[in-house]
């Protein structure tokens, strides 16, 4: 059974992680910053998620975990923040579907580091795999209910639940985001 | 979020009101589906945010019978005849397929859920009710508002349509 020091401890490992190598694909500075992270059963984590609904279009990044730990990763970006910064690296040349590998692309990385930062902390060295990450713009609160949905139509019982905002210095201003990350725990969970 | 005269209704929430002042708002609904129920007549309107199938085999439904389609539909219909609503008109919105994540078999399977809430949720409500119209499947998800005074449902899917129904 793993410790909530341990967890906070790899949570903020992996949090420096994501910002390095964002930060190095985008060429630009990335902040993760900690909102909250705590263990929830899977039912009320149905109501906190739901607490973040807006009736507003985002663009979401999401990627499943499976193999021996299996969770989800989703990043959710306001419409013009995810344009821009697609922009920023792209310039001028982009179309649709470059604008949204590049967003994939954040899911990828933020997802390697996930699996690295917790397989260890947690001592999973069985082989966890991510799926291709799946962008999509849509109502952020169909998103995170069809996701908190997910994990209870699994059967999951407790599940670490982190919430990172993101900050993307651009040149026109800072780009905001959010991820969410969802690890369900095994046994009786946290100590 | 939530203005004036809007009222949120929450996951496993149902909701059965006359009040004209009132609309009924669902911020974002895909996988779950969303009962809105109407009585031209008597001007009561109901709303449940159904999450799953069914209470078979789960842990703790006393304490949110509503999330599941065989105990909330027979209960909004229940609160409806109560207010004199008998057979009221219904718009079903939901059931959505959002995350298509390329999970290997079983963790697969319950990314369907939205499919089986669907058909879970028409077969306690059809025999009962008149369902006008239904938005449901597919990819997208929706936003739902419900006007208590005439009945009127806006349905906003994540593809840019919006559509407006009379119930």
């Amino acid at each position: 059974m793993v410790t909530a020091e341990v967890l906070q401890e790899a949570l903020s490992a992996v949090q420096k992680e994501c910002e390095a190598a964002l930060s190095q694909f985008l060429a630009t500075e990335v902040a993760f910053e900690p909102k909250e992270w705590a263990q929830r059963q899977a039912d009320e984590l149905l109501s906190v998620l739901y607490s973040f609904a807006e009736p507003s279009q985002v663009r979401a990044i999401a990627v499943g975990i499976y193999g021996q730990m299996q969770g989800y990763l989703i990043l959710l970006l306001p419409m013009d923040d995810a344009d821009r910064i697609a922009a920023f690296v792209l310039g001028d040349e982009g179309d649709e579907s470059l604008r949204e590998s590049v967003l994939a692309e954040l899911g990828n990385l933020a997802t390697a580091r996930l699996l690295m930062g917790m397989g260890k902390a947690l001592r999973l060295f069985g082989e966890s795999l991510p799926t291709p990450p799946e962008t999509r713009v849509d109502f952020s609160g169909a998103l995170l209910q069809s996701l908190a949905v997910l994990l209870l139509a699994q059967g999951q019982g407790n599940i670490l639940h982190a919430l990172w905002q993101m900050r993307v210095r651009l040149p026109d201003g800072t780009a905001h985001g959010s991820g969410h990350f969802f690890l369900p725990l095994w046994g009786e969970g946290l100590k | 979020m939530e203005t004036e005269g809007e009222r949120l209704v929450g996951l496993g929430e149902l909701v059965v009101t006359d009040d004209p002042a009132v609309t009924l708002v669902v911020p974002g609904v895909g996988s779950c589906v969303i009962v809105c129920a109407y009585h031209r007549r008597v001007k009561v309107a109901g709303m449940a945010h159904i999450v799953l199938p069914s209470s078979e085999n789960f842990r703790g439904t006393a304490a949110k019978p509503f999330w599941f389609a065989d105990r909330a539909i027979p209960h909004l219909l229940a609160s409806l005849q109560a207010k004199g609503a008998m057979r009221p008109n219904c718009v079903i919105v939901g059931g959505a397929n959002m995350l298509q994540l390329a999970l290997p078999s079983p963790h697969r399977d319950a990314l369907n859920i939205g499919a089986m809430n669907v058909q879970a949720v028409l077969k306690f409500l059809q025999p009962a009710a008149n369902i006008i119209a239904q938005f449901i499947g597919g990819s997208h998800g929706w936003v739902v508002r419900f006007r208590v005074a005439d009945g009127v449902v806006t349905v906003r899917s994540g593809n840019g349509k919006t559509h407006k129904i009379a119930l």
